[in-house]
């Protein structure tokens, strides 16, 4: 009955062209009695975790809200009151600082700032974002060690890699946005799977053998190149080698077709597409946000970034309304008249963005999980790559953990740290996540105290 | 108004100001001070005025470069006759301002990996779906065995191209093996072939290129003769190498500068040989961006995709057509007249488009007295720094100082106070005026002051490249500075460029960084002198700096990785 109730709410969440039953991987005899554990261990099911990024920042005048504390102690801020159907799960934190951007390269030294707690090197970054540091904690066995999706490709277009994504398995080891929504899709549902039944599951399993015999000779290459390369390009060659390793052993769970969620191989097709001009379409973001929570509902994956926007998007909100068809980098954000508390044009984008993100969070919220829900099972880190667009400030930076961590976040409420490093709220995330490192971030990123008060 | 120093607009491009801690980043902005009238490009003059010595050249450690995405669909389109969509693949790493630098620390992620796999495997598929096509690439019939000659003997001769060496008998071994299996499991020969094929091209040693080289007998470490030929295809071709280039590896030839020049030569005189420029500007002139942005299409409906790829084949052909037939000074890149156009961007440019279409394409020359000239008129610059409505003078000059002039722009200082007074709203002003206050305050115009005036001038071209005389109703001033010499329009500022010295000095500093694959360091000083020194020697002249750059022997050298 459980199943049968997951599968109707899948149903009625899959607008946007998404095919329709959809059972969940998350099985009932995996499961203790009350659905909260794993039956045979006990061991408390692992929160699973999202980076929901947004680019240019808020008006923090209007994102902060005035009153600190939990319940009913505290109240949404203007540019929070989007989210108000999903407070009760929402812990804000303000008063952070971004203190390693740097002045002439502030987007991409924030979009570092708030993902890896590190300054950049070059064009790279230094360390890897937080996404990858959950990811080597909760992410062993699952099929995709991480899902990255974007809604808009829009951007500066400049060098530095923390301008085209905010993942990074650590330098130079983008893990960039898929932006087209078949494409997710297609990662996640058609690679690798194959039909269930009859003579095409036996095609299947053929090309299954036949595909690990390929990536068996691939893992052989590459330990022979391996041995005459130096330590750095050794573990270049390693990381491709472990993404090999990765294919094959989805390859094995198509072979094992008695684990394998079938109907999540079933789902058909997105019929939207990419964004193609720069302006974040309502249609992306809806399908974007089904395929995140698909991706987490069917176990495809534990760990995902959802780049609503990237840092410093050059995008178009033209859809919003006739004055909004200006450059939101360039134009809004930066020449609009007012101050922190009022450049409507800018908040009308802040606004949207809320909107699109409330969307995520109340399909995480409907969709089951266990004996509870999605929501209720990640947390979901929000931050953008500066605090204030305008001149990009870097104090009063906007974030917000959102979802309950499996319980390890009380939500509801307010917290206010002023002038405390933003590396702060990563170390917290990261520990709230089961990361047991004693750090977090480099050079003045590098922090080893968690914010209190926030990880119950 | 773009609001302070540190505008977005500005930090969005181009390559950090700040380096510290940063010894790979910022290649074309990084340390060239010309030594006053010498042609020196790396030295430094001190406050006396005399020269700072020059540290003796070492050579950069060994390399393994993966394939960037153009090198990619090259190769499996020179060796499976099958065109793939390279924006699907791993995106490509600018670190080092060049993807062929960045190609030698960027990580192939997970999803890259599988982006990798399946486009092999599609590209393999569509060969081997097609009898035709399946037929011309094994050139024999398979029969399914690891032992089967047809098998191991077509292994072994594209496996020589496609990882640039023969390929050990292990290896052809282990290939031959997945044949085998593929084709019991398949129930097909053909599939074994197929198969196999899939783990060459998947495989790391299609994918990445080492570079790492082996001790000689006189205790100099260089490339081998299979990685120069690959370095070689590469750095001209773009591509995997040919059978004559291989067998000239195989024969010891590329041992020696002579015999490096004679296949340098052979490899310009190709068809092929042109890209050598045309790639290097593409990367340069950052044209892999053009495909990627969007513009406004109530204003610029005409912006489509033939437009954009018309922009690319533009910059390209022209710096083709300056090096390989006009034979000119790389310096009239900036004054030339010569443009390569369909009809859809002959239209943007006022040109008859008569007998041209979407597909046919080319070589024009501007009016005498047009006010569009040079590389810096092409669409392909001016709409790649601009925004979806309009041009920005900021960024195109910022472009200018750094990549082309290797003019490190400084960084805002920090504690910079950021907010400018906010425009009237309600008022049309130009550009100009709107970053007036950049070129005013003393706190922005220590930076801006050296964009901006470059900027300036092309103001008379839009968001895409069309001549424009007013901007938001009102006429433009296109004036603006070069070092010092105010010049009237693009038109007088391409002219002014054309004979600079300094940029032809940063062209040699980054056609090296190209060519070597890293960021030129401190102790290439004495190879950029000679370089630069050649380079006027010859006139400028593109081709002459390719062929020097290569049969340098700091090209061939290589130190030991760490």
């Amino acid at each position: 009955m459980k199943a049968l109730n997951r599968r109707t709410v899948l149903r009625g969440m899959l607008a946007g062209g998404l095919a329709a039953a959809i059972p969940l991987p998350l099985l009932e005899a995996m499961l203790n009695e009350s659905g909260t554990a794993l039956a045979q261990s006990a061991t408390p099911l692992p929160p699973l975790y999202v980076t929901w990024f947004f680019g240019n920042g808020v008006l923090p005048a209007l994102w902060k809200p005035t009153k600190t504390g939990t319940g009913t102690n505290w109240e949404l801020s203007p540019q929070l009151k989007p989210l108000a159907g999903v407070k009760s799960h929402l812990t804000v934190i303000s008063g952070l600082e971004g203190k390693l951007v740097v002045a002439g390269v502030e987007h991409p030294s924030g979009s570092a700032a708030a993902t890896t707690g590190a300054p950049l090197n070059g064009n790279a970054v230094r360390a890897p974002s937080i996404d990858q540091i959950v990811a080597d904690v909760i992410s062993s066995g699952a099929p995709f060690r991480s899902l990255e999706v974007g809604v808009t490709p829009a951007t500066p277009n400049g060098n530095q890699d923390s301008l085209h994504t905010v993942s990074h398995k650590g330098p130079s080891a983008m893990n960039s946005p898929i932006y087209d929504p078949k494409a997710v899709f297609t990662r996640l549902f058609v690679d690798g799977t194959a039909p269930s039944t009859g003579t095409g599951q036996d095609q299947a399993a053929k090309l299954a053998k036949v595909r690990k015999s390929v990536l068996d000779a691939i893992l052989q290459d590459g330990a022979r190149l391996n041995q005459r390369l130096g330590a750095a390009d050794k573990h270049r060659v390693e990381q491709h080698l472990d993404a090999i390793r990765a294919i094959e052993l989805r390859l094995d769970s198509v072979s094992n077709t008695s684990s394998l969620p079938a109907a999540c191989g079933s789902a058909k097709t997105p019929t939207v597409g990419k964004d193609s001009g720069s302006e974040a379409p309502p249609a992306v973001n809806t399908v974007m946000a089904e395929l995140t929570t698909l991706a987490l509902a069917c176990e495809k994956t534990r760990v995902a970034s959802f780049m609503f926007s990237l840092p410093a998007a050059h995008v178009y909100y033209r859809h919003l309304a006739s004055n909004m068809n200006d450059d939101f980098h360039d134009t809004i954000c930066h020449t609009d008249p007012g101050d922190k508390s009022n450049q409507p044009r800018v908040d009308t984008g802040v606004q949207y963005t809320m909107r699109c993100l409330n969307e995520f969070l109340t399909k995480l919220q409907s969709t089951p999980h266990g004996a509870t829900n999605l929501l209720d099972a990640t947390l979901v880190y929000v931050t953008s790559d500066t605090a204030w667009g305008k001149v990009h400030d870097r104090t009063e930076w906007p974030v917000l953990l959102a979802g309950k961590a499996g319980g390890r976040l009380a939500g509801d409420g307010h917290f206010n740290f002023p002038g405390e490093n933003l590396s702060r709220a990563l170390f917290t995330v990261a520990q709230i996540m089961g990361s047991t490192k004693p750090d977090f971030g480099l050079d003045g990123g590098k922090v080893s105290a968690v914010l209190p008060g926030i990880h119950v | 108004m773009l609001v302070g120093c540190t505008s977005g607009q500005v930090d969005g491009n181009g390559p950090p100001a700040t380096g510290a801690g940063a010894p790979s980043s910022g290649a074309p902005n990084s340390g060239v001070a010309s030594g006053g009238a010498t042609s020196t490009v790396a030295g430094s003059t001190n406050s006396q005025g005399g020269a700072a010595p020059i540290p003796a050249f070492e050579p950069a450690p060994g390399m393994l470069r993966r394939l960037t995405r153009a090198q990619f669909g090259n190769a499996l389109h020179d060796l499976l006759g099958v065109d793939v969509s390279t924006s699907d693949i791993d995106p490509d790493s600018w670190d080092g301002d060049f993807a062929v630098i960045g190609a030698s620390t960027v990580v192939t992620t997970e999803n890259g990996v599988e982006q990798y796999q399946a486009a092999v495997e599609a590209a393999l598929n569509t060969v081997f779906t097609d009898s035709t096509k399946r037929a011309q690439l094994l050139g024999c019939t398979p029969t399914g065995v690891s032992s089967d000659t047809c098998i191991r003997g077509f292994l072994s001769t594209i496996g020589r191209r496609a990882w640039r060496r023969p390929l050990e008998v292990t290896e052809i071994d282990q290939l031959a093996s997945v044949a085998e299996l593929a084709a019991t499991t398949l129930g097909s020969a053909f599939e074994g072939a197929h198969w196999a094929s899939v783990a060459l091209f998947a495989s790391p040693n299609f994918l990445y290129r080492p570079e790492l080289g082996a001790d000689g007998p006189d205790g100099v470490r260089r490339l081998t003769d299979y990685e120069m030929a690959s370095r070689l295809s590469f750095l001209l071709w773009n591509t995997v190498p040919d059978q004559t280039l291989l067998d000239a590896a195989a024969s010891g030839a590329l041992a020696t500068a002579a015999g490096i020049r004679a296949q340098v030569e052979r490899m310009l005189g190709t068809q092929n040989g042109r890209q050598s420029v045309g790639d290097f500007a593409e990367e340069y002139m950052r044209l892999d961006r053009i495909g990627t942005q969007a513009k406004d299409s109530v204003l610029f409906p005409e912006y489509d995709s033939t437009l954009q790829t018309a922009m690319v084949r533009d910059m390209r052909g022209t710096w083709e057509a300056v090096a390989f037939d006009d034979q000119q000074s790389a310096l009239s890149l900036f004054s030339t007249r010569k443009v390569v156009v369909n009809a859809a961007l002959a239209k943007l440019y006022g040109l008859d488009a008569s007998g041209l279409d979407a597909k046919t394409f080319k070589v024009l020359t501007l009016p005498e007295d047009s006010p569009r000239l040079g590389i810096l008129g092409k669409a392909g610059f001016l709409s790649q720094f601009a925004n979806q409505k309009e041009g920005s003078p900021t960024l195109r000059g910022k472009f200018m100082r750094g990549a082309l002039m290797c003019v490190t722009i400084p960084p805002p200082p920090a504690d910079v106070n950021a907010m400018l007074a906010d425009l009237p709203a309600d008022q049309p002003m130009t550009k100009r005026q709107r970053l007036e206050q950049h070129r005013t305050k003393p706190s922005c115009a220590g930076c801006h002051g050296q964009m901006d005036p470059l900027g300036l001038p092309l103001e008379n071209f839009d968001a895409i490249g069309r001549f424009r005389t007013t901007d938001h109703g009102l006429p433009i001033d296109p004036s603006g500075d070069l070092d010092g010499t105010n010049v009237a329009d693009a038109r007088a500022l391409g002219i002014a460029m054309s004979s600079s010295t300094k940029i032809a000095q940063c062209l040699v500093r980054n056609y090296y960084a190209y060519a070597s694959g890293h960021v030129a360091r401190p102790v290439d000083a004495s190879v950029l002198n000679e370089l630069a020194a050649s380079f006027q020697a010859s006139g400028f002249k593109l081709r002459d700096l390719v062929v020097d750059t290569i049969t340098h022997a700091a090209f061939s050298t290589v130190a030991p990785q760490p």
